[in-house]
């Protein structure tokens, strides 16, 4: 499997140093050594990401954790309506939010391995192309 | 060479010692960015990945607090959902 989608949930523990950050890191040593493997997460999830360290703290923590999000061999992707949509069936048959139905959507799309630290994604076990490690 | 400069097509020559200094290595990936006037060269690697491994640490902020902040998104969808259906849609 080639492709990796992050969750704001697997950022988040890695930023945290939470359970798992030490498998993020991993992660991402390997997304730079090894050219064919690549890194992936939706706008919206960074924007997830933000907008709970603004709750919970202030904006400016949000910058600097957008900031060091940035910085990491995860390119962004900003979801079309073909993802979006997807998403929308996703969320139309399961008890996700629609964030993380983006975030599903991308990964089946890519037939990548979705890195999540939040269990939600238990909901979506089974459906075709959806693969998820948990920290 | 002592100094550093972008070439016509965009390449940025960085002086033996500067690249010994950062310790880049051939294809190493870096991260470019701008701070006031200068342009700042990061190299992806262990080190840095350390660095931001708890960057958050003392902000209040865990990953158990953003697993339940994103819990709570959750009703506030399903609410919508509901004031869409009840407003005629």
């Amino acid at each position: 499997m080639n492709n990796l989608i992050f969750d704001s949930s697997a950022l988040a523990a890695y930023l945290t140093d939470g359970p798992g950050a030490g498998d993020v890191s991993d992660w991402l040593l390997r997304l730079v050594g090894e050219t064919e493997l690549h890194g992936w997460m939706s706008t919206t999830a960074a924007g997830e990401l933000y907008h709970m360290v603004m709750r919970r703290k202030n904006e400016q923590t949000a910058e600097r954790a957008l900031r060091a999000l940035t910085s990491l061999p995860i390119q962004l992707v900003e979801p079309d309506l073909e993802l979006a949509v997807e998403a929308a069936k996703l969320k139309a048959t399961h008890a996700i939010s629609y964030v993380d139905a983006l975030t599903a959507a991308l990964t089946i799309r890519e037939q990548g391995l979705l890195i999540a630290a939040d269990p939600i994604f238990e909901e979506l076990r089974g459906i075709p192309h959806f693969s998820v490690q948990y920290l | 060479m002592n100094r550093s400069f972008f070439s016509a097509d965009g390449k940025i020559q960085l002086p033996e010692a500067m690249i010994r200094q950062l310790d880049l290595q051939p294809q190493m990936p870096v991260h470019l960015f701008v701070e006031g006037n200068q342009v700042v060269i990061q190299p992806l690697n262990a080190v840095y990945f350390e660095t931001l491994r708890g960057l958050l640490i003392g902000e209040g902020i865990s990953a158990e607090t953003i697993r339940e902040d994103k819990a709570l998104d959750l009703p506030f969808e399903e609410r919508k959902l509901n004031h869409l259906f009840s407003s005629g849609l």
